[in-house]
């Protein structure tokens, strides 16, 4: 990279690294009693060498199967973690040096906890945050004035949180991380676990806070519909390394010569197709069964034309499966990503 | 703010808090009724130097103090650190100790309405103990404020040790009794043997009950023996602060090195 690039990023990781040392457990109760004096360690390569830099203004997908780096690489960038080598900047700071000037200008959710005061009404912990982050009156209203236009957020205020649903308060947290206006929010797994209208609204917020306040957003999900509603750019990485990195319609390009044939079952006949779908791989080579969400009697097999041509799975779906229609699409980029993690780019 | 909030979030369970207030007269009684038997047993009008009177005030500001202290802020931060919400604190700027002190005022403030007062009122309305001179009602305040923030120091202490054990029951209960028998909280430090009181005396325990209540019970009204003590106060707030900064800092350091 550059040192151009540097200079114009906003986040710039240079072959960082976090290894932990875990301690080899034994088996048994006897195991367990040795164990309490073992000095038997492994190295865990958490995140092993991975290099990036983040413009003012993106928003990034940051992807990998579970146990891939993701959040510890998140857990470093936001202060939490120190890195075991490499060098890490964020908004021109290294984060876990001066934390509380750094932790000013960002803003961090992780999906699974909230930062809301749980006894109380919701207006209370933002109230709590314009203290905290001496937020200008001037800018905290217009936030909740903002807040309350994309979402009708005031209708939350008077409740408490632990009476909130998961949403709501997914949808308060998002809110309260926005409120002092940081130059850079990480958002960790935001719509795990939330209906479709939330998720919308979810989507909604990040987008118009990015667009109006010019807010740089790195979100970490596994939901396929956050990405392509929100990123123009994806990172992926597994085993603590970065496998991609790039524009998101060029990662699907990759893949040009995949195609998602879909079937519609014959009435009462969609578990003997999903049975029949379920070996295909062992029929024809470069094809694999997807699940769909969302198309209720549909089913689908993902196809590699290099490999299989599609006309050959739709002769052979047409003539012996119980299938009343069929379609042709493009690759989707769930399938996509499922077939890098299951190893297509190694 | 935090204090604030923290005294909102106590209110919000108010069955809690009813019987709070119900549970702390009752306890008084109980401890009037406890402390004439063994007066009574005893066969004399004083036990080493103290009347029954002096020592029912005694053993109930005791109880009122202990009750007004205990914020369960150990047990808060046990969970968080469990659970890893503690991470929360981290992306906010300001100090976690700065934090957990401002909370725990929260609920000092809580229990000083729903525990302290009925107590009092128990205490010096209904059995009718003898008010103590003015200056030591005075100085009874700053007495106080030092015996709090030994108490929040000591507790913030148990709840770092949950960043190494999986659950600080032990030392929590081990530094309750510890705290409460040698501090004179539980029976008055003039019952203990004199080499053993006078040892007691110096250590940080007695700071935290036997000082602000020997005030207010009238047990020591010699001006300079007074300063004394909240000197010797003072001395042990400054040397916890210390090292339980020390201490959270290392454990601290140990998590963001090691990981969670």
């Amino acid at each position: 990279m550059t040192s151009n690039t540097v200079q114009d990023s906003i986040i710039v990781l240079e072959d960082l690294k976090k290894h932990f040392k875990v301690l080899n457990r034994s088996e048994g109760l006897a195991g367990a009693f040795r164990d309490l004096f073992s000095r038997n360690f492994r190295t865990v390569k958490a995140v092993d060498g991975v290099s990036l830099s983040i413009r003012p203004g993106e928003i990034v997908g940051f992807l990998g199967p579970n146990g891939a780096g993701k959040s510890t690489t998140i857990k470093m960038m936001t202060g939490v973690l120190e890195p075991t080598s490499g060098s890490l900047l964020v908004n021109g700071k290294i984060p876990t040096k001066q934390r509380q000037e750094y932790v000013r200008n960002i803003g961090v959710v992780f999906g699974q906890r909230t930062q809301l005061w749980w006894e109380l009404p919701v207006i209370e912990s933002f109230k709590l945050m314009k203290e905290i982050f001496r937020i200008p009156q001037a800018e905290y209203e217009a936030n909740l004035a903002l807040f309350d236009k994309l979402v009708n957020l005031s209708a939350l205020y008077g409740q408490q949180v632990r009476n909130l649903s998961l949403g709501q308060r997914m949808l308060c947290d998002i809110a309260a991380s926005f409120l002092h206006n940081p130059a850079i929010i990480f958002l960790d797994e935001p719509t795990i676990g939330l209906d479709v209208a939330i998720k919308a609204q979810i989507r909604t917020i990040i987008r118009t806070l990015n667009r109006e306040r010019g807010t740089t957003i790195l979100l970490t999900t596994h939901d396929i519909g956050d990405v392509e509603a929100l990123c123009q750019r994806i990172i992926l990485i597994d085993h603590g390394k970065t496998i991609y990195d790039g524009a998101i319609g060029q990662f699907t390009k990759m893949f040009g010569s995949w195609r998602t044939v879909k079937l519609l079952a014959q009435e009462g006949k969609k578990d003997e197709l999903d049975a029949a779908l379920s070996t295909i791989g062992e029929r024809f080579a470069g094809t694999r069964p997807e699940t769909l969400e969302g198309e209720v009697g549909w089913s689908a097999v993902a196809v590699d034309q290099d490999q299989t041509p599609a006309t050959d799975v739709l002769a052979w779906a047409l003539s012996s499966l119980p299938v009343q229609d069929v379609k042709l699409e493009e690759i989707r980029t769930e399938t996509v990503i499922a077939q890098v993690y299951a190893g297509a780019l190694k | 703010m935090v204090i604030r909030n923290g005294l909102m979030a106590s209110f919000t369970y108010r069955a809690h808090m009813v019987f709070q207030i119900l549970g702390s007269v009752v306890g008084i009684v109980v401890l009037w009724f406890l402390w004439s038997a063994i007066y009574a047993a005893a066969g004399t009008t004083t036990v080493r130097g103290m009347s029954f009177g002096q020592t029912f005030l005694y053993v109930g500001l005791a109880t009122a103090l202990f009750v007004m202290m205990r914020t369960w802020i150990e047990w808060d931060m046990n969970a968080q650190i469990r659970t890893g919400d503690i991470v929360v604190h981290f992306f906010r700027p300001y100090s976690y100790t700065g934090w957990s002190l401002a909370s725990s005022l929260g609920f000092v403030a809580g229990n000083l309405i729903t525990i302290t007062v009925p107590s009092l009122v128990t205490i010096f309305l209904i059995f009718h103990a003898p008010l103590p001179p003015w200056i030591n009602v005075v100085l009874f305040i700053p007495a106080l404020v030092q015996a709090y923030l030994l108490s929040f120091l000591i507790d913030f202490a148990v709840g770092v040790t949950a960043f190494h054990t999986e659950s600080i029951w032990g030392v929590s209960a081990s530094k309750e009794s510890v705290v409460l028998f040698l501090s004179g909280g539980l029976v008055p430090l003039a019952f203990f043997p004199d080499p053993m009181r006078s040892v007691l005396l110096v250590l940080p325990f007695a700071s935290m009950f036997n000082t602000p209540i020997a005030l207010l019970a009238g047990g020591i009204t010699d001006l300079g023996q007074i300063a004394g003590r909240l000197a010797l106060q003072t001395f042990w707030v400054v040397v916890f602060w210390l090292a339980v900064r020390w201490y959270y800092r290392a454990s601290v350091k140990r998590l963001t090195v090691a990981g969670g």
